[in-house]
């Protein structure tokens, strides 16, 4: 699948690409909301992880900009975050099809959850 | 302003936050190591580097959570630093010196500017250092892909400003004011150092203060710079 990886922390980023590209996974990691919003226009997306915790503006800001980007309208989404909001009830209106908790992120779920959100 | 009380409660929560981000990494870095069968060497010298650095970041985030509480608590008058002239390009050139390897490891370049900088500052050479690696790392963690962090001092009157650029995401201009008023104050996050509760500022803050200095908020545009003032002394370096 073509991910992209939204984290902003290189080490953590650096973890998950290890074991998405080992998993057959082909994966463009950015570092900010901001990059996310042009990778969307520049690079065909299948799947999106998404940290919450940002620079400048939020995962939250993502998801309000992805549902409004024709392109990207459909592309589930899997929040990878370590300060899940409490707001989870309209997860599912953002094409969210998993959200996982980071302090407790192990590589099989992350890779199970990419799994479920083949179309 | 915030009671003592108060502020404590915002540094203990900080604190709570300032740890997760590091124990997530550990976490990952271990689970790799431990699960991770085709892990080639290289792979698995990087991640016990990167363990052995977010340990060693953590412990100094400990350390300096005590001496921050002891500050609050007994306030710098019972402290006793031991103040001394000190050149502070010989401290900065020692710090960076140290977290050069933790640096490249982050891909980012160190620079350390005014070399030539004769002037002695009064301060206590550990918490100097204290001061110097907390800026550093924060500007190293939070700076652009393979980005350079510039350290450089120069005189201001009576005083010696030390000031640490990155070229990072800075923060938005809405939060400039209000940053500006209140940087090293209180525990924070800032908006462009995601996952930052503002804690190791808030520290850096309390130890310049406790040197006569204090923290500060500079320049905005390309990145960020965060200055610290400390107190000039009198003696001619001789170096």
């Amino acid at each position: 699948m073509n991910i992209l990886l939204v984290e902003d922390d290189s080490w953590v980023a650096e973890c998950y690409l290890s074991w998405l590209t080992k998993a057959g996974h082909l994966v463009k990691w950015v570092r900010s909301a901001q990059a996310a919003l042009d990778a969307f226009d520049e690079d065909k997306v299948e799947l999106v992880i998404l940290d919450v915790m940002l620079p400048l503006h939020n995962g939250i800001q993502v998801l309000h900009n992805m549902a409004t980007h024709d392109d990207m309208l459909d592309v589930p989404v899997i929040v990878c975050s370590s300060n899940i909001p409490p707001e989870d009830l309209w997860w599912s209106e953002y094409g969210v099809v998993a959200v996982l908790d980071k302090t407790s992120l192990k590589r099989h779920k992350l890779l199970a959850a990419i799994e479920g959100a083949r179309p | 302003m915030k009671g003592k009380d108060e502020t404590q409660l915002d540094v203990f929560v900080a604190a709570a936050h300032e740890l997760k981000a590091p124990l997530v990494l550990l976490r990952h870095l271990a689970q790799s190591l431990n699960e991770d069968e085709d892990l080639t060497d290289a792979e698995r010298r990087q991640n016990l580097l990167r363990l052995s650095f977010t340990t060693d970041r953590m412990m100094r985030l400990v350390q300096q959570l005590t001496l921050s509480y002891r500050l609050e608590q007994d306030g710098q008058a019972q402290f006793n630093f031991q103040l001394e002239p000190l050149s502070i390009t010989e401290v900065c050139d020692q710090a960076l010196h140290e977290l050069t390897p933790y640096a490249k490891e982050y891909n980012q370049e160190l620079r350390l500017r005014g070399r030539h900088c004769p002037h002695l500052v009064l301060a206590n050479r550990d918490i100097l250092h204290d001061i110097v690696v907390n800026l550093v790392d924060n500007a190293i963690r939070h700076n652009q892909k393979g980005g350079v962090v510039d350290v450089s001092s120069f005189c201001r009157g009576e005083q010696v400003r030390l000031q640490v650029h990155d070229s990072g995401l800075g923060v938005l201009p809405s939060e400039l004011t209000n940053l500006r008023r209140t940087i090293g104050r209180q525990a924070q996050p800032l908006s462009g150092r995601a996952g930052s509760s503002g804690l190791g500022l808030y520290i850096v803050g309390q130890l310049a203060e406790a040197m006569g200095g204090g923290l500060g908020l500079g320049r905005t545009q390309n990145g960020t710079t965060f200055f610290v003032d400390l107190l000039r002394s009198r003696q001619l370096s001789l170096l």
